[in-house]
């Protein structure tokens, strides 16, 4: 059993383990108390001495309905003085079932270790979905985007251990300060187990989310499809090139190897500003270099009003700026014999860039010339004015 | 090429030697450019006006104050600045402010700062906007004359009506067409199809800036336009386009960036700024930078010449639709004070009064006519009009009360006659200031009078003023730890260390640290208190040094560099503005559209319209507002009468209240006070028994006394020590004595303070006015607050040297003079607003003296309101003979009720407002159908007729609601859960689909709920239990503890110094920063309030059980001192039984 919870561990997963008469039982106690084996026959017994708020981990194999009919559930009884889940367990399956349905009666025959979920390598039932209650609700999609990696990383490995491929992702974003949710649904052109290819999507479309009220918890849900539907063909008809590129890039992601572009990057800093990436981060950069504004908003008499919020993107330009042919990703230093051997060709800085004074180093600065070596070679160098040391950064065709 | 490449495993990194012939461009790390001072000004500088400066009011596209960027123009020689901010003209007050009106003291800093080296020019303050079309390039616009200025207005007030909460809807069309009088200033990225349709319509007013940031956007922009230039003809000029006024505020502004696009900084990349160049230039500064093309700097001062608006332009009327036709307004202001003077002074005989009256109401008029402030006045009478027909009960307070006028219109209910108030507090032809009228309406129906403003006016011309929302010390650490990455439990970690002491807390741990301390930091750089209701922190740490300096920053993610900028921006944000709100009444009312004043954007409230203004930009410019202000004692107080009428037929209105009542004035002096107006707070508690009040006025200083300002001054024990006798009653000057006769020689009003400033401190009547201008304001900044202090210190030595007569004007009183005047700052009352204040308390006290049946149930039926919870207003009742019943469906509507009850007293039943989350309508149902078919039957048949949610009926049944049907709480709700609330249903309200025999033996199964289970279920559903208190049920086993408690009420026979140990509920905190750090703790038992004091250290130790914990065990000893009896503690923990 350590050596599971070790394992479990080592692949990023918080396990605790219990062994009990029934998948319920085991996960309260693993919840409650980790590491406990109960002798066969003892559950029932044992689990009334747990507080009553645990029932909430009372699930097993199959994860309650509605876990908010589980919180009306225990709000109730201790408002009834109830503490444990023995002073619940004296109350008959018909009461339970009479005043909340199926779940009361399900409730008892949990609490009563009656719940004996069918436990089989052979036939798997955990559902191909989950949902995560944070802890702190997140208004940044990059927080919430790691989150949901969590989620995505052992849901698509009950996909590939089932053999089934992903026909349909939807994510179900719930709102802190309302009943506001956000649904996303993630369909690509062709049903595939490409987990990144997911992510990117869904991070594409976590952007273009207003999360101004943070997401307090999320809901995964998968379609799944049988794994021969993913013969992917690729010169079926789509709809786009960029379906098309999306199979082919899951195609070669699968395959262990990493398709991407060289595309400009966002950062202030030139040796930062590209990357290798896939296609669909892309647009990303596109929309850092040209925010678009404007928006539409429903009025009154329910027209589209376009409205702009400026939201400027001060640096975005540097992006654009030119830039050698070839730039060194780490700076050379420059000795002063060196630099007497240059000429620079103004008087004044061409560009000044300054980044990451919060970072421990404290604020890169650079103030950056044109400069021409002995050999006619052009060049690109800049002196760190903290320093006032010189450094080439890039040649020039 | 290989040449050039060092080998970097060899580390040779030469230095740069100075002899090099390298660049000469100011270095980054240079501060001297920056330095306002360090400039060398050339002989002849070329003209240099700032057209396009935004400040903070840009919300989170600009980092620095409007004020800061006008000083800092006018210390490094600007001939002028243009605020245009983005989307609106919300700072450019301030920045006029700062500009046409700097402070008597500000000036002299000014000049301070200007005689080292920097020739003094005329300055031009200019403002303008940014907009953004959706259809186009943003482009600046700025008013030539007030035709223009009113055209922009309208333009932002046209872009921000559709859009929605920060974003704005206009078409570069509508900005074409509405030219006339503005210079446009469009901005890149440039279009030529788009700047040739702007030049059609604005011919020779367009113009392009050009900006150098050393960043390769601008030097593409800089080609583009001189190609521009030369193509289309259309003039450029040289700006800055300054985000902030000094490149220090580059980590702030991106700060306020990340916040803007809700991401870190390690995320923004992009977004921020390249580099610190953003930062507004001197005139030789922008001439280096454009030595090319000096013609582009000196444009500047021509375009700058073209605009001829000032904001001193803005004039307006008031309404004359209240006027009866053919009468002047001064005519029926006449005929109205008339009809008052006959109704307040009916029956009075003094002829010598009446003539002081009719002196004092001559001489009114006679100056509201000359001042044609006779609009204002009526309007007000307008609206109180209105308020007294619906039986709205309303009062004026503020400097209003000075005035006969006011009086005599119902205006303000003290007579300043009587009570010798002078008319010149309120309108002074020297201070060309307009008056202000504040008035209360009752809270709850203060909505009716703000819809009647609409109704009758308009949207056109009635509009709200708006508060500045801005960064306090939680929020302004808050956001700043959220961008730099601090994970939010960290942040949260972080602010509930920082506690009520905000972020002095951390500044203190800095300190004890050694980290650079940011609050010199503050003194040094930041001009500007940002907290204004904050004095500057000037005491030392409160926790022991030891405890702070072993503060473990990593919890809270962070290590002394971050911590130490974290801090510090944090204390940059700090007063920025966050967004805006709506004033909580104040009004402006025009004759003309209001739009042409000021744009009138839609409020989030419905049908609300809110200016960009605030009170002090308003008042700043010498417009007139309305202020239609909430008091919950008026509400409270209106119950009160409407009680007394319908339970015990006294008839009164608040003027026929008995005055000088004698057993009302001995329950003040017992500080028996608890939810009465004003002095209900713990020190005003325990002032009472010291300043005994035996008439009216002694309630008018007990409600000014406790303030900061003469707390701070350090006034209240001299006051008490002479009321008492105990001190000789003295003047430091003769010439004080007119002057503070009335308080004994000690200065409590703010009146005060500008009178004494006039006679012995040798102010001018502007300057004292400027006093009580600065010392009033929201915010005020540091170097005036100094200069003031040294003008009233020099001024009354100096007065102390040149009087002829003997005195005692002395350094450490003129110290204590300016110290009050600081607190004033803070918070001070004028002696009307007092005498205003004390009509209501004296009103509120006699009723809770004499009918605290009537008084408790109208004061829980005007909650929220007050200092004190329903918990604490049921438990003084009940000390006080009030008999409380429980809440009934059968019996209990929303309100609570008066029932007949056997003592003299009535009963008072539970009203299900009560009820935590229970809605007022389902409450209306219940009433309703009881009203309709009779009481209800059971508990079927309750469900059967209200049909209500089973939620609703669920918080009925804990709250005990339903205890007339036999069922104790825990059986009704069983017995709830089993019932159908589907109406569709067979077995709807009823449990037919159960068992009953079964049912009946699971509800046997339900445990017995204890006292103490029944209270704690009590105090979750309605905060509060009628029956017990919870120390009453915790007492048997206090007592089996063995540990010696004593109660409330044993306090009482207990002697100075005995060393007590109490047990009690947490009632209240009071942690006032005029208290230098000590706290103040109402803690009450079934018996009774007790006080506590906890010196700083001790706060420090038990701040934890202290803020978390309800129930408190506490030891300490007795003080008691002038009838006040209070506890010092020792020793403090959470109650714990054995």
């Amino acid at each position: 059993m350590n050596s599971a919870v070790r394992l479990a561990r080592d692949l990023g997963f918080s396990a605790q383990c219990a062994v009990a008469d029934t998948p319920a039982g085991a996960q309260v106690f693993a919840a409650a108390r980790p590491g406990t084996i109960l002798p066969p026959g003892e559950e029932r017994d044992r689990l009334k001495e747990l507080s009553l708020p645990l029932l909430f981990h009372l699930e097993g194999l199959l994860a309650w309905e509605r876990i908010a009919a589980i919180e009306s559930i225990v709000t109730f009884f201790m408002m009834l003085g109830c503490k444990t889940i023995g002073d619940l367990s004296r109350f008959t399956v018909e009461a339970l079932q009479e005043r909340w349905g199926e779940t009361g009666a399900l409730l008892w025959k949990r609490i009563h270790a009656k719940d004996r979920q069918v436990i089989s390598p052979l036939l798997p039932t955990e559902p191909l979905e989950d949902y995560v209650h944070l802890d702190f609700p997140i208004s940044l999609a990059s927080l919430l985007l790691h989150q949901i990696q969590k989620s995505m990383a052992f849901l698509f490995a009950r996909l590939q251990g089932r053999r089934l491929i992903a026909q349909r992702l939807s994510l179900i974003l719930h709102c802190e300060y309302s009943q506001a949710q956000h649904k996303i649904d993630i369909e690509p052109a062709t049903p595939n187990r490409d987990r990144s290819l997911f992510l990117t999507l869904i991070e594409n479309r976590l952007h273009n989310l207003d999360l101004e009220n943070p997401i307090r918890d999320f809901e995964i849900q998968i379609v799944p499809s049988p794994e021969k539907s993913q013969q992917l063909d690729f010169f079926e008809p789509r709809e786009s090139d960029r379906e098309k590129a999306e199979i082919l890039i899951s195609l070669l992601s699968q395959a262990n190897l990493k398709p991407g572009f060289y595309r400009i990057e966002p950062s202030l800093l030139p040796e930062k500003a590209w990357c290798l990436s896939t296609f669909h981060e892309r647009d990303r950069a596109n929309d850092l270099l040209e925010p678009s504004h404007v928006e539409f908003f429903r009025g009154k008499d329910n027209d589209a009003t376009p409205a702009v919020a400026p939201t400027p993107h001060y640096g975005a330009h540097v992006m654009r700026a030119p830039r050698p042919t070839r730039i060194l990703s780490v700076p050379q230093p420059l000795s002063f014999e060196e630099l007497e051997r240059l000429k620079i060709l103004s008087r004044n800085p061409i560009e000044r860039l300054e980044s990451g004074w919060w970072a421990p180093g404290g604020a890169t600065k650079r103030d950056y010339y044109f400069a021409v070596s002995p050999e006619g070679q052009c060049l690109w160098i800049f002196q760190d004015p903290s320093t006032e040391e010189y450094f080439l950064h890039g040649y020039f065709d | 090429m290989d040449a050039l490449v060092p080998d970097a495993s060899q580390g040779r990194i030469m230095k740069h030697r100075k002899s090099l012939s390298l660049p000469a461009f100011p270095s980054l790390s240079s501060s001297a450019r920056s330095s306002p001072t360090s400039c060398s000004a050339p002989s002849e500088p070329l003209p240099f006006v700032e057209l396009l400066a935004r400040s903070n009011f840009s919300f989170l596209q600009g980092a620095s104050h409007p004020e800061e960027l006008v000083l800092r123009a006018k210390v490094l020689g600007l001939n002028g600045i243009a605020i245009c901010d983005v989307n609106g003209l919300y700072g450019i007050v301030r920045g006029y402010q700062a500009a046409e009106k700097p402070s008597l003291f500000d000036a002299e800093q000014l000049a301070f700062s200007n005689a080292d080296g920097i020739p003094k020019r005329p300055f031009r303050y200019l403002c303008g906007a940014e907009l953004t079309p959706y259809d186009s390039s943003p482009i600046a616009l700025l008013p030539m004359n007030k035709d223009g200025y009113s055209r922009l207005c309208h333009l932002i007030a046209k872009a921000k009506r559709p859009a929605p909460k920060g974003h704005i809807s206009i078409r570069l069309q509508d900005i074409l067409d509405a030219n006339e009088d503005l210079l446009a200033f469009p901005l890149p990225p440039w279009e030529e199809s788009q700047l040739k349709r702007l030049q059609e319509a604005f011919q020779d007013r367009i113009y392009l800036p050009v900006c150098k940031d050393l960043t390769w956007e601008s030097v593409r922009l800089y080609k583009q336009v001189l190609e521009i230039e030369r193509s289309l003809g259309i003039s450029l000029f040289a700006t800055a386009r300054p985000l902030f006024h000094d490149p220090s505020r580059k980590p702030l502004h991106d700060v306020l960036t990340c916040i803007l696009h809700k991401t870190t900084l390690d995320e923004a990349a992009t977004r921020l700024t390249p580099n610190r160049e953003r930062y507004l230039k001197g005139p030789d500064e922008m001439l280096h930078l454009f030595r090319e093309r000096p013609d582009l700097v000196s444009r500047t001062l021509e375009i700058a010449s073209r605009v001829e608006f000032s904001l001193s332009e803005l004039r307006y009327r008031y309404p004359r639709e209240y006027l009866p036709p053919g009468k002047t307004a001064s005519e029926f202001l006449r005929e109205l004070v008339e009809k008052g003077v006959a109704w307040r002074y009916a029956g009075e005989t003094d002829s010598d009064f009446m003539a002081k009256v009719r002196r004092q109401v001559e001489k009114e008029l006679a100056l509201i006519q000359e001042l044609e402030y006779e609009d204002y006045f009526l309007t007000l009478w307008d609206i109180c009009q209105f308020a007294s027909q619906r039986g709205i009960l309303h009062q004026g307070r503020g400097s209003a009360a000075n005035s006969v006028v006011c009086f005599t219109l119902g205006l303000t209910s003290v007579d300043p006659i009587r009570l010798g108030l002078l008319f010149e507090r309120f309108i002074s032809r020297e201070r060309g200031e307009p008056p202000d009228i504040d008035i209360d309406f009752e809270h709850e129906r203060r909505e009716e009078v703000i819809q009647y403003i609409y109704s009758k006016y308009g949207e056109r011309h009635a509009a709200m003023v708006c508060t500045v929302i801005t960064y306090r010390s939680r929020m302004a650490i808050r956001e700043t730890a959220k961008v730099m990455g601090i994970s939010l439990p960290q942040i949260d970690a972080l602010v509930k260390f920082m506690g009520r002491e905000g972020i002095s807390r951390l500044v203190d741990m800095a300190v004890e640290k050694g980290i650079e301390m940011p609050t010199s930091r503050r003194s040094r750089d930041s001009e500007y208190d940002p907290d204004s209701r904050m004095p500057i922190p000037e005491r030392p740490p409160q926790t022991s040094s030891t405890e702070l300096a072993t503060v473990d920053l990593s919890q809270f993610g962070l290590d002394t560099d971050r911590f130490q900028k974290l801090l510090n921006i944090a204390l940059e944000l700090q007063g920025f503005p966050r967004h805006l709100g709506i004033h909580t009444g104040g009004f402006v009312i025009s004759h003309e559209p209001v739009i042409d004043i000021v744009p009138v954007e839609s409020a989030s409230m419905t049908d609300r319209y809110v200016i960009q203004w605030n009170k002090d930009d308003i008042n700043a410019l010498g417009l007139m507002k309305v202020d239609v202000l909430s008091l919950g004692m008026l509400s409270a107080l209106k119950k009160s009468l409407q009680l007394l009428h319908e339970h015990k037929g006294i008839d009164w209105n608040l003027a026929q209240i008995p005055q000088d009542d004698r057993p009302t004035y001995e329950m003040i002096q017992k500080a028996d006070t608890v939810g009465v107006f004003q002095i209900e707070s713990r020190a005003q508690m325990s002032l009472l028994p010291r300043l005994k009040p035996e008439r009216f006025y002694d309630l008018v200083i007990s409600v000014a006394i406790v303030r900061p300002g003469p707390i701070q001054g350090g006034m209240v024990h001299p006051y008490l020590k002479r009321r008492a006798g105990r001190e000789k009653v003295t003047y430091a000057h003769p010439d004080l004595e007119p002057i503070l006769k009335k308080t004994l020689g000690i200065p409590l009003f703010q009146e005060q303070i500008m009178q004494i400033a006039v006679t012995v401190a040798g102010f001018t009547p502007g300057e004292a006015d400027e006093l009580r201008r600065v010392i009033s304001s929201a915010w005020k900044k540091k170097v005036v607050m100094e200069g003031l202090r040294q003008r009233v210190i020099n001024g009354i030595l100096a007065h102390a040297r040149d009087s002829k007569v003997p005195n005692h004007l002395s350094r450490e009183y003129a110290e204590q003079i300016y110290r009050t005047i600081e607190g004033f700052a803070s918070y001070g009352f004028p002696e009307s607003h007092a005498a205003s204040f004390a009509l209501l308390t004296y009103a509120s006290c006699y009723l809770k003296c004499h009918h605290p049946d009537v008084f408790v149930c109208a004061l829980l039926n005007s909650q929220p309101m007050g200092f004190y919870s329903p918990r604490q207003l049921v438990a003084d009742a009940q000390r006080h003979g009030v008999v409380f019943h429980e809440l009934d469906v059968q019996n209990s509507e929303w309100d609570y009720k008066l029932e007949h009850g056997n003592s003299g007293l009535h009963v008072v039943r539970v009203g299900f407002r009560s009820i935590h989350g229970l809605r007022k309508e389902h409450a209306r149902r219940i009433v309703d159908e009881r009203q309709r078919g009779g009481p209800f039957q059971s508990l079927n048949d309750f469900i059967m007729r209200t049909r209500l949610p089973r939620p609703a009926t669920l918080r009925l049944a804990a709250a005990g609601a339903f205890e007339s049907f036999g069922l104790n709480a825990r059986q009704a709700l069983w017995r709830l859960q089993g019932m159908s609330f589907d109406p569709q249903s067979l077995f709807f309200g009823s449990t037919l689909g159960l068992d009953p025999e079964r049912d009946e033996k699971e509800a046997a199964l339900i445990p017995e709920e204890s006292s103490w289970e029944e209270i704690t279920r009590e105090y979750e559903t309605k905060g509060f239990s009628v029956d017990k208190h919870p120390l009453s049920v915790l007492r048997p086993e206090l007592r089996r503890s063995g540990r010696r408690y004593t109660t409330a009420a044993g306090l009482k026979s207990l002697r100075d110094k005995t060393p007590v140990r109490v047990a009690g509920l947490k009632s209240l905190i009071q942690k006032p920063p005029t208290a230098k750090g000590m706290c103040f703790v109402s803690i009450e038992d079934e018996t009774g309030l007790m006080n506590l004091v906890l010196t700083p250290d001790l706060y420090q130790k038990f701040r934890s059980p202290l803020l978390y914990s309800l129930l408190l065990d506490v030891e300490g000893y007795l003080e008691f001192r002038d009838g006040v009896r209070n506890i010092r503690v020792r020793h403090l923990k959470p109650l714990t039984l054995p």
